[in-house]
Formats: structure tokens, sequence, C-alpha cells
């Protein structure tokens, strides 16, 4: 079983949003989600990412999961 | 598949749920608590009656009243079985009427919590949200509730038959008869498996929540 402590990957869309100067709602029309989804995974509430969202938002904002995605230290 | 279902629980129907499981705990808490407590505190003509099984044989054509012994002359036909008699207790005392209502009572207490957790399941089902946490406990209680009715409820019968005999002329005579009903004990163990289908249910409900 896993572990059910909070987790500790921190998200990096709004870094990656502002340095490509897209907005979420646009990215949320590209990558084919919500805004609101969205919004939660750029505020660190999202619990899992489907591989399939990783891949369009990875494909959109021309990145690697590893740009979008750390794990903070304790 | 993808077609939509003509038939979905509307909130009418959460209120007919509410208001039929509201109804047979009144009548529960009304006929199987409140009257029998009001008969052994004398505020109403209290129970004098209990079913028993006696271990007196009956035998037919033997002992039998005179027509059922004509109608089965030169028949072969044997009935024998065990008598179930009623024991009437003329103007019993307050511990006779409580032993006479005991079982109901527990009974019937037992069965108003169930339909209580049962209308609390249901007021669940106005939010749509039936795999919470507090549902897995409720399913629970009352499948250890239904399991321990199933069990007492026929030790409870059979103690306080041998109470209300005894010392006296028809203690010999009464059976100490345990009956224990298997589909109560089956039902039970299906209330357990669905809390813990519903444990399950909630579990990946919460591992999908948050999912993007």
């Amino acid at each position: 079983m896993p572990p059910e402590d909070e987790h500790r990957v921190q998200v990096h869309l709004d870094k990656l949003l502002a340095e490509r100067g897209m907005t979420l709602a646009e990215l949320a029309a590209r990558v084919g989600v919500t805004v609101v989804n969205l919004s939660v995974l750029k505020n660190d509430r999202a619990k899992a990412i489907r591989f399939r969202t990783l891949t369009a938002i990875c494909r959109e904002l021309n990145c690697q999961p590893g740009d979008l995605l750390s794990v903070r230290d304790d | 598949m993808g077609t939509k279902s003509r038939w979905s629980w509307s909130r009418t129907d959460s209120r007919v749920l509410e208001l039929g499981l509201g109804l047979a705990t009144l009548l529960v808490g009304v006929f199987g608590v409140l009257l029998p407590v009001l008969g052994v505190i004398g505020l109403m003509d209290p129970a004098d009656t209990r079913a028993v099984e006696t271990e007196v044989a009956t035998r037919v054509p033997d002992a039998v009243t005179d027509s059922l012994a004509s109608s089965a002359q030169g028949d072969t036909l044997t009935l024998t079985g065990t008598h179930h008699a009623d024991l009437v207790i003329a103007d019993p005392s307050l511990g006779q009427r409580l032993l006479l209502v005991l079982p109901e009572l527990v009974g019937s207490v037992l069965l108003v919590l169930i339909l209580l957790l049962v209308f609390q399941i249901a007021r669940t089902l106005r939010g749509g949200d039936v795999f919470a946490p507090r549902n897995i406990r409720r399913l629970s209680v009352i499948g250890v509730t239904l399991l321990v009715l199933a069990v007492l409820d026929p030790l409870l019968v059979a103690f306080t038959n041998q109470m209300l005999v005894n010392g006296t002329v028809a203690a010999e005579h009464v059976l100490l008869s345990v009956t224990f009903t298997g589909e109560f004990v089956l039902l039970a163990f299906l209330i357990l498996a669905l809390s813990e289908a519903f444990r399950r249910g909630a579990k990946l409900r919460a591992d999908t929540e948050g999912l993007v």
C-alpha cells in the first residue's frame, strides 16, 4: 500500500506559463481540460495527473515532465 | 452502453424513501417499544402470554380429540410432534411482565437502531454522496446489530421462557428450545460485505479526487 501522508510534488505550471506568455485559459483550451482542473494543478491542489494530461501539457508548453514537476525537499 | 438510463434517482424518490423509513421507525418504536414498556409499568394492559414449546408429544390417533380420532380411525396415518403451547400468566408481577416483553423489547430497540441508521444513509442520497466514511460505519453497525439480533433474540426467548416457568408445575413440560434463524445471519453477513464494498468504493473515490 502507498503511504497515506501528503505528497511533496511541486507543479511549476505558473512559471512555464509566464515564460511562454500563455494564459491558463488558453492552455486549458489547447490541452482539453477545464480551467478549474488546470487551476487545481497550478495551485498544487491536485493529487494525481493523468499521463494523457501530462503529455498534452508538455506538448503545448514544449517541455518535459521534469520541467513541470519536481519533488520538494523536507 | 453510453445511453442514458431512462430511470434515475430523484429528490422525490429520496423523500418517499425517507418517509417510508421514518414511518417504519415510528411504528416499531410505538408498537415494539413504547406499548410494551407501558404494559410493564402498568399504564396499559400488560402482555400475559408467551408461545412456548412443550415436551409432551402429540400422537394422532392415540391422544387426540374425538373428532380427529374418529376421522383418523382405520387410517395408517400417524402424526407425531412437539406441542406448541401458550403460556398464560394470570395477573403477572412486574418481573414477569418484564420477562414476557423482554425479547420483543430488545429486538425492537435494535430494529429501531437499524432503521435510524438506514434513514441516515438514505438522507445522504439527497446529495448523491453515499460513499461517505459515515455510511461505511453505519453499514458496519447495521450488520453487527443484525448479527446480534439473530443470535440474541432466540437466546432471550429461551432464557425468559425458563425464567417464567422456573419453580412452577409447567417447568418440567416447557422445553429449553433455541431456534436460530439462518436468514438473518446471512443477511447480516451480506450487509457486512456491502459495508466492505462501500469502504473500497470510498477509497477509490478518494483516489480519483484531485485527479487532473
